[in-house]
């Protein structure tokens, strides 16, 4: 009886330490827990995308412009602290969660400190690129306790990443990323999250080639000369503004620019705007969707 | 007044300045045309206005991208110069430039709604953005307007209505910081994708706008001696300010419509001006409006061709340069 309540101990025991874990956010704090956290708070959108993909229930989320429809759909009956930028600190102790996820921005690091005082851990991450999704998968699957199923997601953005590659074979077509309006715009290089997909998709960025790198001061969105853009003869133009287009859609509004029409794919209409849910920020866990998606818009032929 | 400007011991410097200041005009446009960051060979250059099979993405970027783009901004410059020269001198307050009369804040308030609330409809933001600066000129001066138009009541009304407009905007960038992205650039001030659409909208304003201000430089001369004096030599003095604002006011909203919010020019052109050649109206007008052409012409072509092919706000770069040049001119004048 006495061996036996010790096995029983011992096993109890195993299997607390199994779900003890550490990790480190983005801002460099490490974070222990002896279990996994039951009450989660995610305060903005991308976050929340990691959580539920790797199989978590938040226990409340900051409101977001820029929510994918799923996530809308997913949140409702899910109680909200109030707006990513403005979470409501009240909230969020009186809930006493315990984690809250936020984003990797100084406003939300600034909040970790009067988290703390309340006893509340915040944590912050932001997603950089694909090798960066993995680790954090990693991280969030650690989380919620459910590590397969974080790495059954990854898996499966993998394969579908490797799809797009197989089908389109060797990159052929020159492409070039837009971000704005015509009256104030922008342009992905590849080291932005859109440039990333948009060559994964095998797109050729003309923003970015033959330039020097994308990293520094430049980086993510600048403005590049339309001189080059015409010049550098792109196949295909995309679209990324606020209007709430849904899926991808043909777009006419650059043949109404002088400076724009005369490029060849204005002419030949291979202008697409595409939806700013998937492609204005992080897709995140949807990145499988959208490089399949993007590179069937770049290679249609082949997609059939 | 004729034998007065011959016997002026200014002239001469005058004449030299308009010599160089003309002469900087051309170069720059010369410079601006030959440079950029697609290199074209002096044979490419005369083929696109000579043969007519000339190699079609040259013939595209000068004629419909590069050609577009500075002239464009050589008008906007000038517009935003004499728009600043007109108020310096109407309202008597050497801070004074488009931005006081609400031009900045109600261009800007107008575009950011659309490129923020409603961006599928970025082709209406010009209008927009001309309706909200001259609407915001015109209700500054109402409130203003007190059985005539007190000078230092029109600053102040400016200055809290302008404070008024910019709580909304702040509130936007705040609520919708996810859209801001889409706006920067407007809001710095940029010639980056500007054309001939552009050119022609700024157009009308410019040649009406010029020799309205040069026509009206003698009554700015006449109002810098006072109100009570300019009434006594027998001005109507309301209807020359309200004339002069709106003129102002037609000007700047013209170029902020079309390149953004363009900070420098107004303000720091005409004071450049008036240490070169003096601050009679009938000088300092026209040479503010060549200067403020010249100086975005050359400003934008740094902007274009420093990073190339990236390009930097030439609103961000011009008081870059210009304000250390304008210190220099202050301190030279001081001593």
């Amino acid at each position: 009886m006495k061996r036996l309540a010790l096995l029983l101990f011992a096993f109890c025991f195993g299997a607390l330490q199994a779900s003890a874990f550490t990790f480190t956010d983005d801002a460099g704090d490490s974070y222990t827990f002896d279990k996994v956290p039951g009450k989660v708070i995610v305060l903005n959108s991308s976050n929340l995308e990691l959580f539920i993909a790797a199989g978590g229930k938040p226990a409340a989320y900051g409101e977001s412009g820029t929510m994918p429809a799923y996530l809308n759909e997913y949140i409702k009956g899910v109680p909200s602290v109030g707006r990513v930028q403005s979470p409501d600190l009240e909230r969020i102790v009186a809930m006493n969660p315990d984690l809250v996820i936020g984003m990797n921005f100084p406003f939300h690091i600034s909040l970790k400190n009067s988290l703390k005082q309340a006893g509340i851990p915040l944590a912050v991450f932001g997603v950089h690129d694909r090798n960066d999704l993995t680790a954090k998968m990693e991280i969030f699957g650690q989380i919620t306790g459910n590590p397969d199923k974080a790495f059954q997601k990854v898996a499966s953005i993998n394969s579908d990443i490797e799809k797009a590659q197989k089908t389109f074979g060797k990159p052929s077509k020159k492409v070039l990323v837009v971000y704005g309006t015509p009256e104030s715009f922008n342009m992905a290089l590849p080291a932005s999250f859109i440039g990333e997909i948009a060559e994964l998709a095998g797109g050729m960025n003309i923003a970015g080639r033959d330039m020097k790198g994308g990293t520094g001061m430049y980086s993510g969105f600048v403005p590049v000369s339309l001189e080059y853009v015409t010049m550098a003869d792109p196949d295909m133009i995309f679209i990324i503004s606020h209007g709430n287009k849904s899926t991808p859609a043909a777009d006419s509004q650059l043949k109404k620019q002088p400076a724009w029409s005369a490029l060849r794919a204005v002419r030949e209409g291979k202008v697409i705007s595409l939806p700013f849910d998937t492609y204005g920020i992080n897709p995140t866990v949807r990145l499988g969707e959208a490089v399949l998606e993007l590179s069937s818009l770049m290679y249609p032929e082949l997609y059939k | 007044m004729k034998h007065g400007i011959q016997t002026d011991p200014e002239n001469g410097k005058r004449l030299v300045t308009a010599f160089f200041g003309t002469g900087l005009l051309f170069c720059g446009l010369l410079i601006s045309v030959a440079k950029g960051s697609v290199g074209v060979s002096l044979s490419d250059f005369l083929a696109v206005f000579t043969a007519a099979d000339a190699n079609q993405g040259i013939y595209q970027v000068i004629m419909n991208i590069r050609l577009p783009r500075i002239l464009t901004g050589g008008l906007v410059g000038m517009n935003m110069a004499l728009s600043g020269a007109i108020l310096q001198s109407v309202l008597k307050n050497p801070l004074a430039d488009p931005g006081i009369i609400g031009i900045s804040a109600g261009a800007g308030l107008a575009a950011m709604v659309v490129m923020i609330l409603f961006p599928a409809m970025s082709a209406i933001i010009p209008p927009a953005a001309f309706l909200g600066a001259v609407g915001a000129a015109l209700i500054i001066y109402f409130i203003a307007y007190n059985g005539g138009a007190h000078t230092l009541r029109l600053v102040l009304a400016g200055v809290a209505l302008s404070a008024f407009l910019a709580a909304f905007m702040s509130a936007l960038t705040v609520l919708f910081s996810d859209r801001v992205q889409g706006t920067v650039n407007w809001m710095a001030g940029t010639l980056h994708g500007k054309s001939w659409n552009h050119f022609y909208m700024v157009l009308p304003y410019s040649i009406v706008g010029f020799f309205g201000a040069v026509f009206g430089a003698k009554y700015l001369n006449i109002l810098a001696l006072g109100d009570d004096i300019a009434r006594g030599l027998g001005l109507q003095v309301e209807k020359a300010k309200f004339l002069l604002t709106l003129l102002a006011a037609l000007l700047a909203a013209s170029a902020v419509s079309a390149v953004g919010l363009m900070g420098f020019v107004g303000l720091i052109i005409p004071h450049i001006t008036r240490l070169i050649v003096g601050s009679d109206n009938r000088f300092l007008i026209p040479f503010s409006a060549l200067f403020g052409a010249v100086t975005v012409i050359f400003a934008d072509t740094a902007a274009r061709t420093l990073f190339s092919p990236y390009e930097l706000p030439v609103g961000i770069l011009m008081a870059f340069i210009g304000a250390p040049f304008f210190l220099y001119l202050l301190t030279r004048g001081i001593k």
